[in-house]
């Protein structure tokens, strides 16, 4: 049975109506989007409507960093508020902080749970950013930049790509060693079971990552800066390749002229065997065009049929394991993700 | 079915967002920390009261009882804000 009413306040009263004894009830309560639909209508209304909200650029993410600025933006045409340890400073309009404060908390208390991130409404979606989120894992500046940057690309981008993103993102600026040693710090995050870090992403990935820019060259990594978004999106679906069809992989890897240590087969035989497979593919593509439909078909007889094309694919789920792990013994005893 | 109206309670709960929304959109207005308590409850207590005429809370009926008299309280304390 439910609490009876302690006093009369507001905040007594909610936490009465939402109290359930357990096993009472399955009924989950909720807020009504309509209702929160409307008081984000009011509060558009007040900063004088959607397009007076000013768009968030990238030179704003030093103040929001330095906790100099907070308030309502458009970043990628989407409606996000920035906030400062979850409120509002002066930056974001001494009239507007009562009213912002105010929706941020209605929309936080138990909405969906999360906080910040994406809050779904029925015609309307905003995001909320803090930019000292998770201050416990900011060792250090550039950890700090990962958080924020990571908030904000989540906004427009999947959740790998956008981890990927922010990671090169917030390394920007640093020697080879100190982004490999970051991108290490991530991977034993992943890995640790123990800490609360908000941001999930596959630590094979994260190694992968590794691997690829430890073979980039400086031209290479320049292109990847010039874009990060695009070099995150391929990067992600290039390792999806990898593993689902490492032939279709190699032969996209052969026919751009990347670097062979990147072909799903290093490892697994000699050298010569490594050329043989090498020619074969590249034959193949001087004979057919790589979106050919029958491209995907000859290129496995090519290679050797399915009992070549399983043994390739157990490799490379051994090989990312296995790389995963080599460099990480102390978290070698946990289960993979 | 119940001991309250829920239409009527609906159409209470309604009016008291529509006065959270005015005292929101004003520019000169102080959005006070009741005000946002209030809007927080009563968002709950819109969809549980819709919840409730579309037949999908299962509670025990005293516990639904007690709910609606809780959201009675909130639509008079209201009244002291507005």
């Amino acid at each position: 049975m439910s609490k009876k009413i302690s006093t009369y306040s507001i905040s007594s009263i909610l936490s009465d109506f939402l109290h359930q004894d357990s096993n009472s009830s399955t009924y989950q309560f909720k807020k009504s989007p309509e209702v929160m639909n409307e008081l984000l209508e009011s509060v558009l209304e007040r900063v004088g409507g959607k397009s007076s909200i000013p768009t968030f650029g990238s030179d704003s993410v030093s103040l929001v960093l330095n906790g100099e600025l907070s308030g309502i933006f458009i970043h990628k045409e989407k409606l996000v508020f920035i906030t400062q340890n979850g409120t509002f400073n002066k930056s974001a309009g001494a009239s507007n902080i009562s009213a912002l404060d105010s929706y941020v908390k209605m929309a936080e208390h138990r909405f969906n749970g999360q906080y910040p991130g994406k809050y779904q409404l029925l015609s309307n979606e905003f995001y909320v950013v803090d930019g000292q989120y998770h201050l416990q894992t900011s060792k250090s500046e550039v950890w700090r930049k990962f958080n924020l940057f990571n908030q904000l690309n989540q906004i427009h981008m999947g959740n790998d790509e956008s981890y990927i993103c922010s990671l090169l993102k917030a390394a920007e600026g640093l020697s080879d060693k100190e982004t490999e040693a970051f991108i290490s710090e991530h991977i034993k995050q992943q890995l640790s079971f123990e800490t609360k870090f908000p941001f999930r992403c596959d630590p094979k990935l994260l190694k992968r990552l590794t691997t690829c820019l430890s073979i980039m060259n400086m031209e290479d990594k320049q292109c990847a800066y010039i874009d990060l978004h695009s070099y995150a999106t391929e990067f992600v679906k290039d390792f999806i390749l990898l593993r689902e069809n490492p032939p279709l992989h190699d032969a996209i890897q052969i026919e751009s002229g990347n670097n062979p240590k990147l072909l799903s087969v290093i490892g697994l035989g000699n050298a010569t065997q490594l050329n043989e497979y090498i020619t074969a593919i590249q034959n193949l593509l001087d004979a057919k065009l790589i979106n050919d439909p029958s491209f995907a078909t000859d290129l496995h007889l090519t290679i050797g049929g399915k009992g070549t094309l399983d043994r390739i694919k157990e490799h490379v789920e051994k090989s990312v394991h296995v790389e995963l792990h080599d460099d990480l013994n102390e978290y070698s005893n946990q289960p993979s993700m | 079915m119940y001991n309250h109206d829920l239409d009527e309670m609906h159409r209470s709960l309604f009016a008291i967002v529509n006065s959270i929304k005015e005292s929101i959109s004003k520019p000169s207005n102080h959005v006070s920390e009741e005000v946002t308590n209030l809007a927080t409850t009563v968002s709950y207590q819109i969809q549980f009261v819709e919840d409730l005429k579309s037949g999908s809370v299962d509670m025990d009926r005293i516990v639904i009882d007690e709910k609606l008299d809780i959201i009675e309280k909130t639509i008079e304390l209201s009244k002291e804000l507005f």
